[in-house]
């Protein structure tokens, strides 16, 4: 079972892989040489552009723009955070909602295993590949900052715990993803709930920070648990972020097994 | 007979009574699948015997696919219960799907697959080698196990189906519409197949909407009909009672307008031509036409509608 999840997710692993390590690249090249001294001189002068950078990376800019705030941007990017979210939600709705959608869910549930191997399988193929998609992002981190000058290059050290809270940033993603799967039996639908969701936590992770009365569901928003400029300044790991994403992913996970294990499914 | 005569008598019936049905490959008590307000099958009770050919009839959307959902843990029953092997489908679902082969309606694979791939899934999956009775199954079929899935046409797919629900062996074969898309050259090599499986023991369940394709195959035949079962018999008894399509066109009209005799049931009667169901032997009716003028005369087996209301016919009477 594992091999054929595999199978599965490779394609859309390396395509968004490629496309997430020519980002971080160029994001981790172009940043630090061709913005960082325009952010410090010009723009965070101005008030709105603070304000951007503050909803963007999660915390204060105003003391200066060094090194680790560039880096953190890289990691921050809405088209990064894109990326990793479009990964977790193609590959966490097709079991069993991509299954029963394409008719091959007779083809699968006619096999000698359970609905719970079925998706532990799938999940641990889904891991492995995040992991992929992780590295192939830092490699292209790395690169690009290899050409960037050395005095704008921030320790690995501090880039680690950004790696590893984003990886649960993305479990949570695909958690949900499988949740929203488990429950359809159309994958665009599962797809564009997932979306929805994902959409309406990063708006209300960027407004909560803009209107104070929203401040109080911020906790609702997974981009909460995801603070790569502080973490970037202070170096250390954010083990009650990356543990409050963990459980969501896994509660959601979990949901999504049981609904799969004790329902219907009948292809069209 | 004295009461502890009696109560041993009843004691070895309910033991013959539980050997029976355990020794049934398929025991469908009382199943009932709805979906929502939706209905599925109804009360639906049926037994199969190990190593028996048999038919599941009915039109389609009868209940014959929730039926086969239900023996194969796709679906969950809503009241009654469905046993293979004397083990609940739904609770013991992937252990009993070691020794079931099953064969959707409408195959779907995995586009990336060819035969040979999803062979060697397959063996992973089931814990032995099926390649070898894969490729001789396969050779029998016609099928080139190097195309791959995107490549192949409807009646491909359902070859390469057929490979991978018989590879390995199965106790029990769960043939939801199998010749779908089958030429009538595979569709007999197919039926080949099946009655082999049958002689060595294998239990074959195979649900079609046409009469035909089940009489050349099955020994006992269940009829479903709007989620309810409408008749469980044996080949013999289904052709005794469901008798043979008539039509005939007299040369003189008024011969037409005269009462049919009784083992001719007409059910209509346009000009010359009476359309019916023949209920007495061919020999009687050549008997009853010979001396009359007959401009044409056609005799065939009914389809599944004329099945049904000779059945009815014959519950009502």
């Amino acid at each position: 079972m594992l091999s054929k999840s595999i199978r599965e997710i490779w394609p859309v692993t390396f395509a968004l892989g490629l496309v997430a390590l020519s980002l971080e690249a160029a994001l981790a090249y172009v940043l630090p040489v061709k913005f960082q001294a325009d952010f410090a001189d010009q723009w965070m002068k101005l008030g709105f552009v603070q304000n951007i950078m503050r909803i963007v990376l999660g915390a204060d800019v105003s003391g200066g723009i060094g090194p680790e705030v560039m880096a953190a941007l890289a990691w921050a990017h809405p088209a990064v955070l894109a990326l990793f979210f479009a990964h977790a939600i193609i590959v966490c709705t097709r079991i069993p909602a991509g299954e029963i959608d394409r008719g091959t869910a007779d083809t699968l549930l006619a096999l000698p295993v359970s609905r719970w191997q079925i998706l532990c399988s799938d999940a641990a193929a889904w891991l492995a590949a995040g992991v992929v998609l992780v590295a192939l992002a830092y490699g292209g981190n790395l690169l690009g900052g290899s050409a960037a000058p050395p005095s704008s290059r921030v320790a690995s050290e501090r880039t680690l715990p950004v790696l590893a809270n984003l990886y649960c940033l993305y479990v949570a993603s695909g958690g949900i993803a499988y949740m929203a799967s488990s429950f359809g039996d159309r994958k665009g639908r599962a797809m564009t709930g997932v979306f929805i969701l994902v959409l309406v936590s990063f708006l209300l992770n960027y407004l909560s920070q803009l209107w104070q009365p929203l401040e109080r569901f911020a906790f609702l928003s997974l981009l909460r648990y995801y603070q790569p400029l502080t973490l970037m300044r202070s170096g250390g790991w954010p083990i009650s972020d990356m543990l409050t994403l963990a459980a969501v992913g896994f509660t959601a996970w979990a949901a999504a097994g049981a609904v799969f294990s004790r329902r219907d499914i009948a292809t069209a | 007979m004295s009461a502890a005569e009696a109560r041993a008598a009843d004691q070895n019936r309910g033991s013959r009574e539980h050997l029976r049905l355990s020794l049934a490959a398929i025991l469908l008590e009382e199943l009932t699948k709805t979906y929502g307000e939706r209905r599925g099958v109804e009360a639906l009770s049926l037994s199969v015997p190990e190593g028996c050919l048999f038919g599941f009839l009915g039109p389609n959307g009868a209940g014959k696919s929730t039926t086969i959902r239900v023996l194969t843990a796709m679906l969950r029953a809503t009241r009654g219960r469905a046993s293979l092997f004397g083990r609940e489908c739904w609770r013991h679902g992937a252990s009993l799907r070691r020794e079931i082969g099953y064969l959707p309606g409408d195959v779907r694979l995995y586009e990336w697959m060819n035969g040979e791939s999803a062979l060697r899934w397959l063996s992973r999956v089931r814990g032995r080698d099926l390649r070898r009775e894969g490729s001789e199954l396969a050779a029998r079929l016609a099928l080139d196990l190097r195309t791959r899935v995107r490549q192949m046409s409807r009646g491909t797919r359902q070859k390469l189906g057929i490979v991978l629900a018989l590879a390995h062996h199965p106790r029990l074969l769960i043939l939801d519409e199998p010749s779908a898309g089958l030429d009538p050259l595979m569709q007999a090599e197919f039926r080949a197949i099946l009655r082999e499986r049958a002689a060595a023991g294998v239990t074959v369940f195979f649900s079609s909407h046409t009469l035909g394709e089940v009489e050349q195959l099955c020994e006992r035949i269940a009829i479903v009909r709007e989620g309810r079962l409408v008749a469980d018999t044996t080949l013999h008894e289904l052709r005794r009672r469901s008798g043979h399509v008539v039509e005939i066109t007299f040369c003189n009209p008024s011969d037409a307008a005269v009462p049919p005799p009784p083992f001719l049931r007409v059910t209509s009667c346009k000009g010359a031509t009476w359309s019916g169901v023949l209920t007495g032997t061919p020999d009687d009716l050549t008997r009853y036409l010979a001396g009359r003028g007959i401009a044409d005369l056609s005799i065939g087996r009914p389809d599944l509608e004329t099945l049904f209301q000779s059945y009815y016919a014959g519950e009502s009477s």
